[in-house]
């Protein structure tokens, strides 16, 4: 192994200087851009309302998984219970459009504050768990919520068990109600939330919080010996991880209209977690692969039942096999042929 | 610089650390602390670095009671440590890790340090990947970070040879005279604390046996009873 | 509102009636738990395969026959989960092979949706226990009195079994000092599969027995479970005594509490689990079973 020649480079890079890297970024920079302004027109080109409505499920099951696929990566913490999060936010939404009168684009609002704030007062409760515990409670806070929702006394707040259907009159970002139903009109929504939510937990991936959070999951003991405060950081990431599930339960609020108590459900957050580990938690991309993957999987075998074996299949195999999912064998793969030799880019196990 | 006060740990009805006073007044100097198997050795160094909540005593930095901070304040104030069980960050490169450390407690010389310690060349390697010898280094570089004024240094040559303990010492104490750091070092190799060492304390039970010149406290009677009798 | 609607006979006998379900369960999960350190998501799941089998066979032949089948096959699916889960992925952390049950739990609830539909089946009590008893001058349900009564048996025979019989110390050390157990000679190997198909044994015993209680639909194991988790880790992991006791506090918060508040009835589970597993120092510290 050579010697690192230029340490006085490398030791700069601590706080790497503005001007030379905004150059080197540019060039994917102007790829991502074309790339998202040409999924705009997916409509376009795929005419069938059937399929647009497929890719629309997977947008939104892809940004859960990014909520969950983010915590994970980053800080260790397996969202076993993010029905909690996606849920909560489509029923806040419902509620206050359906009981407090307010227009769609407030009641959205509304609904992106009010669930980062209680994911931030959750988080802060949670994050000093250890894995296994956290995982436990939230499940246990999905089942909880789920039972609220259900309780005769609020049945006038949440429409009890036949759920909450919501009506909206005016426009969300221009688009009226029954547009927002439609995939076809529905989609820029959907593919520009994607992108944001894409865009941010990557960048924040790859910042100092990330690399701080990283350093925190591999070891937290040291990081306070070397000064670190460990507690922020986490409760930043799940409080981050909480708002990106919410804005995936908006957009099922928005295009669905409706707020029932299945969204609470252990297997709609088993769903998300499911695509997320199959597609890979070592990558911001991997879970919506993965979400794809599930959609996909849903229409060719939903009928025959097939899907839920797979769907176990695919977790029991991932978790022993393929830590980094498919997204991180594809990354693999490529780096191997590219002669770089499989060097775990901050990978790892799928949890640990 | 470092003054103890009646530090004791117990756990239950066992003590671990029982009333050790000890004081080290200077700086850029080599401490050596030694003692037999479950003389407390460890249990002292938790106790100043704060990872263990002592049940008597007191710990000052500088005249300063820093008994009541936790680990996270110490380390910015200046006293930083080093693991008897390495404790590195797996899954990330030793250049990431000693630079993510370095962005935050500000360290201007860490080409300096990585020099030092011999870690160029594995810099890009990640850190569970390279050899115990490495790992032991990266370990220790990661408490030289950010000009530490009090460095306390948990078996630093465990599971080295004696070749490679001499070899660590002799960097340890450059690194003592070149940054002005008083480094408080636990050891078994005892040679190599005698040889290396300004000043050494000795355990047994603990309990302080003796504080001093490696020369008085090699000859004192209750150190040669205690521990250096029985190596012969 | 009547004091004596809410602490008569009936709703006690009824909390105990959901208390002797849950220790089961939670005996069962507590064991795997205390012995291998596995935290079970799938047992919700397993209690309802029981229940649903337990429905099968019970139309099919009668309620007695499915009580002493169904067990015995749930034992056998805890030899697969044993062999192809549980011993192949013991070094990996706690959290992959929670996940591995949790993807098992997913693949067993979709099954039995694809067999017995998503439709709620009703289950009779066997016509032996359909009538009332005389409960101190209320009528009660019979089968609600069987169901206590075997419940709080099943777990009497299991603290002794742990208690008196060799293979039952041998749990108990290997829970508490592993590997001082094996070098003592305790093969743990073979203990662990016996202990896993207990387990899974009780989970299908549990689901039988709340066949004809509750009703048999495709959210049962996902409800239990949670109730089962918390009842766990509140009553102290692997202690069976404190299970028993969890079990109880719980039954009553859930029966009482559901008339009293609702809302309280709901949350208070919810908080206590935050809170044991919140200020616990070692989160879930290895179980302790006894």
């Amino acid at each position: 192994m050579s010697a690192a020649p230029s340490l006085a480079a490398r030791a700069h890079t601590a706080a790497p200087a503005q001007s030379p890297r905004l150059p080197r970024l540019m060039k994917p920079a102007l790829i991502v851009a074309v790339i998202v302004a040409l999924g705009l027109f997916v409509p376009s080109v795929l005419k069938s309302t059937f399929y647009l409505g497929l890719l629309v499920n997977a947008i939104i099951l892809g940004i859960a998984a990014i909520a969950i696929g983010f915590l994970a990566h980053q800080s260790g913490l397996m969202m076993f219970g993010a029905a909690a999060f996606t849920g909560s936010a489509t029923y806040l939404f419902a509620i206050a459009v359906t009981r407090f009168g307010w227009s769609a684009m407030t009641a959205s609002l509304f609904t992106l504050l009010a669930a980062t704030l209680l994911s931030a007062l959750i988080g802060a409760l949670v994050v000093r768990a250890r894995p296994l515990p956290f995982a436990m409670l939230t499940l246990a806070l999905a089942q909880m919520l789920r039972s609220l929702v259900l309780i005769t006394q609020f049945r006038p707040v949440t429409g009890g068990d036949d759920g909450l259907a919501l009506t909206f009159s005016g426009s969300f970002l221009g688009l009226t109600q029954s547009e927002l139903a439609k995939p076809a009109s529905f989609w820029p929504v959907a593919w520009l939330a994607l992108c944001g939510v894409m865009l941010l937990a990557w960048a924040v991936g790859r910042s100092r919080s990330g690399r701080v959070l990283r350093a925190i999951r591999a070891n937290e003991e040291r990081m306070r010996f070397s000064g670190f405060d460990t507690y922020l950081p986490r409760v930043l990431a799940f409080t981050l991880a909480g708002f990106i599930a919410s804005v995936a339960g908006l957009l099922t609020g928005l295009h669905t209209a409706f707020a029932s108590p299945e969204l609470l459900d252990f297997a709609t957050g088993g769903n998300a977690l499911v695509s997320t580990l199959v597609g890979g938690i070592g990558s911001v991309s991997g879970p919506v692969l993965g979400a794809l993957l599930y959609v996909i999987g849903q229409d060719q075998f939903g009928a025959t039942g097939h899907l839920e074996l797979l769907t176990g299949l695919g977790v029991v195999l991932v978790i022993v096999a393929f830590p980094q999912g498919v997204m991180g064998f594809i990354h693999n793969s490529v780096a191997r042929l590219a002669g770089r030799g499989a060097r775990a880019q901050g990978g790892g196990d799928a949890a640990h | 610089m470092l003054r103890i006060e009646d530090l004791s740990v117990a756990y239950g009805s066992v003590k671990a650390l029982d009333g050790v006073t000890l004081e080290v007044s200077e700086r850029g100097v080599l401490h050596g602390v030694i003692g037999p198997n479950g003389a407390g050795k460890s249990t002292l160094m938790d106790a100043i670095t704060g990872r263990r909540k002592p049940t008597r005593g007191k710990v000052f930095v500088d005249g300063r009671d820093i008994t009541h901070l936790n680990v996270v304040q110490r380390r910015r104030l200046g006293m930083s440590r080093s693991f008897q069980r390495t404790s590195i960050f797996p899954g990330i490169s030793v250049g990431e890790q000693l630079e993510l450390v370095a962005s935050q407690l500000g360290e201007n010389d860490l080409n300096g340090i990585v020099d030092t310690l011999e870690l160029a060349g594995v810099y890009e390697e990640i850190a569970d990947s390279i050899a115990y010898g490495d790992q032991r280094r990266v370990d220790i570089a990661l408490a030289l970070i950010g000009q530490p004024s009090l460095m306390l240094l948990d078996e630093p040559a465990a599971g080295l040879s004696t070749s490679e303990t001499v070899t660590l010492f002799e960097h340890l104490a450059a690194v003592v005279r070149k940054r002005n750091v008083t480094a408080m070092v636990v050891e078994h190799d005892v040679d190599a604390v005698f040889r290396f060492c300004d000043s050494i304390t000795a355990l047994d039970l603990g309990r302080l046996l003796a504080s001093g010149s490696p020369a008085a406290v090699r000859s004192d009677p209750r150190v040669i009873a205690a521990y250096l009798g029985t190596a012969a | 509102m009547d004091l004596s609607q809410i602490f008569n006979v009936a709703q006690l006998a009824n909390a105990l009636a959901l208390a002797s379900l849950l220790t089961i369960l939670a005996s069962g999960l507590a064991l795997i738990f205390g012995l291998r350190d596995v935290m079970n998501f799938g047992h919700g799941a397993l209690f309802m395969l029981g229940a649903y089998l337990g429905y099968t066979l019970a139309g099919q032949m009668n309620f007695w026959a499915a009580l002493v089948i169904v067990p015995f096959l749930l034992a056998l699916v805890g030899v697969v989960f044993e062999y192809a889960a549980i011993r192949p992925l013991q070094r990996r952390s706690h959290m992959d092979v929670a996940l591995v049950t949790f993807g098992l739990a997913l693949i067993m609830s979709q099954v039995v949706i694809m067999i017995w539909g998503t439709s709620p089946k009703s289950m009779e009590a066997p016509p032996s226990l359909a009538g009332s008893f005389n409960l101190f001058g209320q009528p009660y349900p019979a089968y609600r009195i069987f169901l206590i009564a075997v419940g709080f048996g099943t777990c009497v025979a299991l603290a002794a079994w742990l208690k008196y019989t060799r293979s039952g110390m041998h749990v108990r050390a290997v829970s508490q000092q592993p590997m001082v157990a094996r070098m003592m000679g305790v093969n743990t190997d073979r203990l662990s599969l016996l202990v896993v198909c207990l387990g899974t044994g009780f989970a299908g015993l549990a689901g039988v027995l709340a066949g004809p209680y509750l009703s048999v639909d495709p959210g049962m194991g996902a409800s239990i479970l949670i109730s089962c988790l918390i009842v766990v880790v509140i009553g102290g992991l692997g202690s069976i005594g404190g299970a028993i006791a969890a079990a109880v506090v719980y039954a009553l918060i859930q029966v009482i509490g559901t008339v009293l508040s609702p809302t309280l009835a709901v949350i208070s589970p919810y908080l206590l689990l935050f809170i044991v597993l919140l200020w616990r120092p070692q989160g879930l510290g290895r179980g302790r079973v006894g």
